[in-house]
């Protein structure tokens, strides 16, 4: 479980740069930030959940 | 005209690569620069400090050094310096922790800011070539 806590900073970090990358301007970066972020950790929890279905992180 | 009219997009793909968020600011993007620098340094050096400051280096076995080598200057200088004072090169043990079976932790946020550079220093040659065609 500690180990799954370390994709939380590398969550922020990849959207961060991936709203930066995408947002036209500054005032739409927080959102974009915001809609990276959910994406994210939707499919990092998907995978978590999978994962530990499938016997790992055990 | 604009801001990055003229500029030489490759450049950009250097400066990208050597420090990241450079490309940026030299393609007159100042706060993307800022983002990319800040998120992606954070991300490096945090892997560095978990394994030790001596978890960069290239050997053959050692894959995690291709994704690792898009942080640029800061990988060439762990490297060089590592080889020049004779540091015994070590996988990075974060907690003792590893992630998908061998990979260690340390390692996975320094491979994260490595190939996001790669994608960060390559918009920024996209940046320019796009103001200087359309200039």
């Amino acid at each position: 479980m500690i180990r799954l806590l370390h994709l939380v900073p590398i969550t922020v970090i990849i959207a961060a740069v991936t709203a930066a990358l995408a947002a036209h301007d500054r005032k739409s970066f927080p959102k974009d930030f915001l809609k990276a972020a959910g994406w994210l950790l939707a499919l990092f929890v998907g995978l978590a959940a999978g994962a530990v279905a499938a016997g790992y992180f055990l | 005209m604009t801001a990055t009219a003229n500029k030489s997009k490759y450049t950009a793909l250097f400066l990208g690569w050597l420090v990241p968020g450079l490309g940026h600011s030299y393609a007159g993007k100042t706060w993307q620069a800022g983002v990319f620098f800040v998120a992606l340094y954070a991300s490096a050096i945090a892997g560095l400090w978990m394994g030790g400051f001596r978890n960069v280096y290239f050997m053959p076995d050692h894959y995690q050094f291709y994704a690792e080598i898009g942080n640029g200057f800061l990988t060439l200088a762990v490297s060089l310096v590592m080889r020049l004072a004779h540091v015994s090169p070590t996988e990075a043990t974060a907690h003792g922790a590893t992630l998908a079976g061998s990979l260690p932790i340390a390692d996975l946020y320094l491979m994260v800011a490595g190939l996001l550079n790669f994608v960060v220093a390559a918009n920024a040659f996209d940046a320019v070539a796009r103001e200087n065609r359309a200039a």
